[in-house]
């Protein structure tokens, strides 16, 4: 058991210390959700009643298409160097490195997105519980977008033109989770409870601890022959 | 133990090898040899469990390494044409961290002395990305050194290397004999292990 955590905390130091020597790469996610997010109160006008309306909506598609953006280097910069083949040697079962991978996913490039959120919630004048309560939908469901956008990740691992194929592939597979997602911050400015909906996220990302990495790994071993 | 028995292997349609059997046993050394494609980086892909055999079976001390799985994994230690090393990380770092993803602690005087017996003395903090084709090569051989896995698979180890370097090598590779190691490994140029005689693999292109 205490190996299998070592592994696992071995992981996520590694890529936590080569995404900070590759800053870029975080810095171009971060700045994309920006850009988007600020781009709709421009495009559609400054009524306020309106941007309040839209703006769970688009804070979360802004979220869903940033977190793609970072996804296809997940394994294969690895998988180029010939690193990936060691972490299938590795000791642990490889749904370990697989989870550390996706939790140091998840730090670099989801939640930048959740603590930029309340600046851009500023834009589109939210109220402050609003704010509050994106910020907790956005917290429970990005780490899911990093673990089912893995199992995209490996299956297109190597392919040509994987990019695209990864977005059409896991994007459906996103749609629960934006649609409770931005439930909730609707619910919440409605004056209902929102409570129902962040269970429903918590328990999506409670599957997805659970049964992503393995799948993530079968998907692997596949991609790698 | 290292035991194959009727081994058979393709790449999409193409029969890379087949029928193809052999024993390892501790002390021993064997070289695979072929032409350019004819299957030698596939067959020590296929022992490390990246490809799955068409045919036949691969035992480790008398078990199936398919069953053995993670067990069998710690037994061994992989080094492929890529150098499995982070251009930005030092190659101090990148020692490290392949030594606890194999499971193993490994200390920071450990490691440099290792760095420094691969001839990377002074170069140990710098990132690898500075380094040259051959010192890069080093920096992943040195692997060679803090591991205890039983079994070596290396394809191609001398790419890159100079005459030091592989002179080094034979020498590493008669300690680990000695320790009752084994080693596979495949090679276009000529290496000689003082005292101990290498068993030859030859595949023939079909």
């Amino acid at each position: 058991m205490n190996k299998i955590l070592w592994l696992f905390f071995v992981v996520v130091r590694r890529d936590l210390i080569l995404a900070m020597r590759r800053r870029a790469d975080v810095l171009t996610t971060l700045i994309f959700f920006v850009m988007v997010v600020s781009l709709f109160p421009l495009g559609v006008g400054p009524e306020p009643e309106m941007l309040r309306k839209m703006a769970p909506g688009v804070l979360w598609v802004s979220a869903l298409l940033a977190s793609m953006l970072s996804l296809g280097r997940l394994f294969s910069a690895d998988h180029l160097d010939g690193t990936l083949e060691q972490m299938l040697l590795a000791p642990q079962p490889l749904s370990v490195v697989v989870l550390g991978k996706m939790v140091a996913h998840w730090m670099v490039s989801g939640l930048p997105l959740v603590l930029m959120t309340p600046v851009l919630g500023l834009q589109f004048d939210m109220p402050l519980e609003a704010v509050g309560v994106l910020m907790l939908s956005l917290l429970l469901g990005t780490p899911v977008l990093s673990m089912i956008g893995a199992i995209g990740a490996a299956l297109t691992l190597g392919l040509r033109g994987g990019g695209v194929l990864l977005s059409l592939l896991v994007l459906p597979l996103c749609i629960p989770v934006l649609i409770f997602g931005t439930g909730a911050v609707g619910a919440a400015t409605s004056g209902m409870g929102f409570s129902s909906h962040l269970s429903l996220l918590g328990a999506l990302l409670v599957l997805a601890v659970a049964f992503t990495p393995w799948v993530a790994a079968q998907a692997l071993r596949i991609s790698m022959e | 133990m290292l035991e194959v028995s009727n081994l058979a292997c393709s790449r999409g349609d193409h029969r890379l090898f087949s029928g193809l059997g052999f024993a390892l046993s501790p002390g021993q050394i064997m070289q695979v040899q072929g032409e350019n494609g004819s299957g030698k980086t596939s067959l020590l892909r296929t022992l490390c469990g990246f490809i799955q055999p068409d045919e036949g079976r691969i035992a480790w001390e008398g078990k199936d390494v398919g069953e053995l799985a993670e067990a069998y994994f710690s037994r061994v230690l992989y080094l492929g044409h890529l150098n499995a090393i982070k251009d930005e990380l030092s190659a101090l770092e990148n020692l490290k961290i392949s030594a606890a993803v194999s499971g193993m602690e490994l200390g920071e005087s450990a490691a440099i002395s290792a760095l420094r017996r691969m001839g990377l003395k002074g170069r140990e903090r710098l990132p690898v990305k500075v380094l040259s084709q051959g010192q890069r090569r080093r920096a992943a051989l040195a692997r060679l050194l803090v591991s205890d896995a039983a079994l070596w698979i290396l394809d191609e180890p001398l790419a890159a290397l100079d005459v030091n370097a592989v002179s080094l090598i034979e020498e590493l590779f008669g300690e680990h004999l000695a320790r009752q190691g084994m080693v596979i490994f495949t090679t276009h140029q000529p290496l000689l292990v003082a005292g101990a005689e290498t068993i030859c693999l030859s595949l023939s292109a079909p």
